[in-house]
């Protein structure tokens, strides 16, 4: 068994959280009464521990209602609690040991045996930790974010996007019922009966932001009081009525979104916008008033900081109430663009029939600098996700990308990504005869490796390097389904499985046979770097027969110092990311080995799908920094790819020939792939119709996403010497956006790196 | 092989092809820079692209396949393919090669000529080109010999014989110490106008080609500074005044 560091940094953190608002020493009596609770329910069912311990935490840990809040809900999170995800707290009953320890530091001493009983308890049952102890092995698979390791995993809930349709038509009341309905029929079932505790909790808690909206009146002013009036009567209303009016409808969906702890919220314009629809029919609001609305919602999802989370989507087929929904997009888009925060993660999907009106909107936004919205093409991801997944049209056009970009079924799937697996740290590996260069380390897992003079054709050698790609895949899948079945030991997810398809129904939790869907995705990492050292391999030692094997693995091992030559003949072979057949055609197969080979295994252990997403937050730049130099040219540390997109400054043959490679991958294989690409506002602004026919274009192709940053030249090189003058630019990294200047200088470098497309270029 | 079946052997000589150009021709562009130019402008922006021996030698199959990776764009931005240099038509067969073969492939196909080519070439070029960016650099024939060692009056001819077609755009490059003058260009403009042209684009002067000078161990010697768009904007109107469609840039 793996030595587990129980403190390792657990996810990206970017942006800066806000501090609780509580006192330390009320903090620590709050995660004492946690874990008193917890201790006492250890015989207790798993739903009925879970919903002891939530009454613990909530409302206690709700913050106070800002001025400028149109809708109520904000939440603090301890070092221990109750969670789904990592960026808001952790995983189940947690315990982020880092923090607890950060926390007891700022304590007097004599506080000080209080913590460390409770990281000596939480030892035992943090559910991350109980994940990490049964899964990792020595050298081959560490936890997030060990990047010596080639493959990492995680226990956690990532991605959750719930059946609000029906919560917003059901209401909490409505809900209850269905509950008590099924109890009936099986009258001992833990699950709901923890279920109800949910709402009796869901109650307890609009009934005190009520208290709280209330205790805002004094000195408020008369416009501020109207606004505390109306909150204060929607709390009130959704206590156990469905929701009548737009506020209704956006209270109840954020305090259950809280209290469930998801971090992604869905097609909210289809949910919403028949509500706001309705209102503005009959007089109940103003465009103006759903304008400050929907800004207060952005503002309170800002707040949270999950840096790459945070996903509201528009637009896109399979939508109920298109009409209406396009109120609410059209909403959304002037928030946007005026607001230019780096959460929500603000997402419109398209196809053939979206109209010019919302392409526009969406130009302007991105044009404006805002990084948003990302784009995705549903002509081509709505047939992809029902190959992928394996459910009929129907379904998958309610597929949702959350994080970075992997894909759920709204209400209806899980998809976290529990993996991440480093392909070209896996290629130095296999050259390197199953030793990391970069620690000396065995990492092969016992998989045979051929000295390199034995291989006589590049198939031969190519094939070597899929029998221990095989190894870690099947490990992935392991890995992925055992979170699943750790995390389904300890907690039910109860508000989360409540509103997912069709664990009510079931009388289950959702990874205790509850959710309809069970998915799961891989992502990977360095794909584009590992299939241009194929490219460089072949081309080199098979075709030319420029160099040995060996004498690339020595240029190689030696991060090609002494080796000037073989860097530069490595850097000149073809490079994905031109149109070419040659180069495009290697990460092709490089993927679909990949990413089918996944696929399958997901099948085979009994996941409805196990999907690769190339997304890749930053860990391309961090998981680079652990990686030797390889045969594309890449020297030791350095970057890797991000995304789908080719090694910056590889590509060099303009937009249209990168967008071309693109295009190529097969997006049934995966579960979301995001691409980026950077203009200057002189371009992107100036050449709108241009702009327009490379988009349409690429969709047309096979384009499955865009993420657009425009900025202009110099101002990235400016920002990293001058921080101090960029507080609000607002870059795309791969599959999130962030403050350029709140990034570490490796990753600024590799943003850098990419190539920024301007109009002078073609000034030939 | 490409549609018509029509190639000939001989390979054209290429000084680069650039994928999404914008600056010659309406839309998303490629440009295909042919190699040799009669002219010496010294201000030229491409002077890799000036001596008839320099570039590479590439096939028209080869030339059309990468031309035609970008087909759908042409076609979703009203673009298409530019072929420029150097001097295209000082390669007449391959040119008129390559523009059959954007015919027969239904692409919208422009030809960047500075004009001092024999007019057979040009006419013969004609049925296969949608549109011509024709160089007025001068309105005095002793100016353009003097500096660019171009002949006028034979490329007025040309001029003459093309725009009938009415698929030319006179192209201005403005270059401050040569034509950038209240009197030479009122000079170009009435030139354009009395040749049958309609539409002229004026084209800022720059020196980003100043690196390339020192690439090739040439002097870059023409004064001056970069012109801003904005500063064109009387000679636009200037322009307009005489009765021409007027935009300032490709």
């Amino acid at each position: 068994m793996a030595k587990v560091n129980i403190e390792a940094a657990q996810n990206v953190e970017i942006s800066k959280k806000f501090p609780c608002e509580k006192s330390l020493q009320e903090q620590l009596e709050i995660m004492e009464r946690y874990t008193e609770v917890h201790r006492a329910h250890l015989g207790s069912s798993k739903e009925m521990r879970e919903a002891a311990c939530l009454e613990v935490l909530y409302p206690t840990l709700f913050r106070h209602i800002q001025d400028g809040d149109r809708i109520a809900g904000r939440l603090d999170f301890l070092p221990i609690g109750f969670g789904c995800v990592t960026s808001v707290g952790g995983v189940g009953h947690y315990c982020v040991f880092r923090k607890l320890k950060q926390f007891a530091a700022q304590l007097p001493d004599a506080d000080r045996p209080r913590v460390d009983a409770l990281y000596h308890y939480w030892e035992d049952h943090d559910v991350k930790t109980a994940y990490n102890r049964e899964t990792l092995q020595e050298d081959i698979l560490g936890t997030f974010i060990e990047t010596a390791y080639p493959m990492i995993a995680t226990a956690r809930l990532s991605g959750m996007m719930l059946d609000y349709p029906t919560l917003l038509s059901l209401g909490i009341g409505g809900l209850r019922q269905k509950i008590s309905d099924r109890l009936q029929e099986d009258p001992g079932n833990e699950f709901l009966k923890a279920g109800l505790r949910c709402m009796d909790l869901f109650v307890r808690c609009a009934r005190h932001l009520r208290e709280e909206v209330c205790a805002q009146k004094a000195g408020a002013s008369a416009e501020r009081l109207r606004e505390l009036d109306r909150m204060a009567e929607s709390l009130t209303h959704i206590e156990d009525k469905a929701p009548q009016t737009f506020h209704q409808a956006l209270q109840l969906f954020w305090l259950y979104a809280l209290l469930a702890g998801v971090i992604n919220y869905g097609r909210l314009d289809d949910f919403l916008g028949p509500f706001l629809a309705r209102d503005l029919r009959e007089g109940r609001i103003t465009e103006e008033e759903a304008y400050k609305d929907v800004r207060s919602l952005w503002t309170l999802i800002e707040n949270r900081r999950t840096t790459v989370n945070g996903r509201i989507i528009v637009g896109g087929r399979g939508r109920k109430h298109p009409e209406d929904a396009d109120l609410f997009l059209h909403l959304c888009m002037r928030v946007a663009k005026d607001c230019r925060y780096v959460e929500p993660q603000f997402t419109l999907r398209l196809d053939k029939n979206t109209s010019e009106q919302v392409w526009d909107e969406a130009l302007d936004a991105l044009g404006a600098g805002a990084t948003y919205p990302t784009i995705y093409n549903d002509d081509v991801e709505v047939p992809a996700v029902a190959y992928g997944m394996r459910v009929d049209e129907k379904t998958a056009e309610q597929y949702v990308p959350f994080g970075c970009t992997e894909f759920v079924i709204q209400g209806e799937s899980t998809g976290t990504p529990n993996i991440c697996i480093n392909l070209l740290k896996l290629l130095t590996i296999y050259m390197n005869g199953g030793v990391d260069p970069e620690d000396g380390r065995r990492k092969d897992g016992g998989v045979p490796i051929k000295p390199l003079k034995e291989y006589k054709t590049f198939e031969e050698f190519y094939d070597g390097y899929k029998r221990l790609l095989d190894f870690y895949l099947d490990l992935s899948a392991r890995a992925q389904y055992h979170s699943y079945e750790v995390m389904n030991r300890h907690v039910g997810f109860l508000f989360t499985s409540l509103l997912m398809k069709d664990c009510i129904a079931r009388g289950k939790a959702l990874l205790d046979g509850g959710i309809r869907y069970l998915g799961g995705t891989n992502e990977t990492y360095g794909n584009i770097n590992t299939s241009d050292s194929l490219q460089a391999i072949k081309t080199l030692v098979f075709e030319q027969k420029k160099y040995t094997l060996e004498q690339l693995e020595t240029a190689v091992l030696a991060n090609f110092e002494g080796y000037e030559q073989i860097r530069q003949d490595c850097l000149a072979c073809d490079k994905y990311g031109n149109d070419l057949d040659t180069a495009d055609g290697m990460a092709n197969d490089l993927y679909e080995f990949v990413a089918k080979g996944v696929r399958d295994r997901g099948i085979a252990i009994g996941m409805q799908y196990f999907l690769i997403v190339i997304s890749n937050n930053q860990l391309n730049t961090e998981w680079g920094l652990a990686t030797a130099a390889s045969p594309d040219g890449r020297l030791r540390g350095m970057y890797m790819n991000p995304a789908n997109n080719p090694q910056g400054g590889a590509d060099k043959s303009g937009p249209t020939a990168m967008l071309n490679s693109l295009a190529k991958f097969d997006a049934r294989y995966h579960a979301g792939s995001v691409q980026n690409i950077k203009f200057t506002p002189s371009m992107f602004n100036g050449h709108r119709d241009i702009i327009k026919g490379l988009f349409r274009t690429y969709f047309d192709r096979g384009g499955c996403h865009i993420m657009v940053t425009v900025v202009d030249s110099g101002v990235l090189e400016d920002a990293m010497v001058h921080p101090e003058k960029y507080p609000n630019l607002i870059v795309r990294v791969a599959g999130f956006s962030a403050v350029f200047v709140d990034l570490s200088p490796d990753i600024q470098k590799e943003l850098l790196s990419r190539v920024l497309y301007d109009e002078q270029r073609s000034l030939a | 092989m490409t549609s018509s079946g029509r190639l000939p052997d001989a390979p054209v000589r290429v000084s680069s092809v650039q994928r999404f150009s914008l600056h010659d021709g309406p839309g998303i562009r490629t440009t295909v820079f042919l190699q040799g130019c009669p002219l010496r402008c010294p201000w030229c922006a491409n002077p890799e692209t000036q001596d008839c021996r320099g570039g590479k030698e590439m096939h028209v199959a080869e030339i059309m396949a990468t031309v035609l990776r970008d087909a759908d764009y042409y076609r979703n931005s009203g673009g298409g393919v530019t072929f420029s240099g150097g001097e295209p038509l000082l390669q007449p067969r391959a040119l008129t090669a390559l523009l059959r073969e954007c015919k027969a492939a239904g692409l919208h196909a422009a030809v960047e000529t500075c004009g001092e080519v024999p007019k057979e070439d040009l006419l013969a070029a004609e049925p296969y080109t949608d549109l011509f960016l024709f160089d007025i650099k001068h309105c005095v024939p002793a100016e353009l010999r003097n500096v660019c060692k171009g002949n006028l009056e034979g490329i007025l001819e040309n001029l003459r014989a093309l725009s009938a077609s009415g698929k030319v755009i006179a192209r201005i490059p403005c270059i401050p110490g040569f034509n950038l003058d209240e009197q030479t260009m009122k000079g170009i403009f009435d030139l354009a106008v009395s040749m049958g042209v309609k539409e002229a684009h004026l084209l800022p002067y720059h020196t980003y080609a100043r690196d390339k000078y020192t690439q090739l161990g040439r002097n870059y010697d023409w004064p001056g500074e970069s012109v801003r768009k904005d500063a064109l904007e009387p000679f636009a109107a200037m322009g307009r005044e005489a009765g021409l469609t007027v935009r300032i840039g490709g």
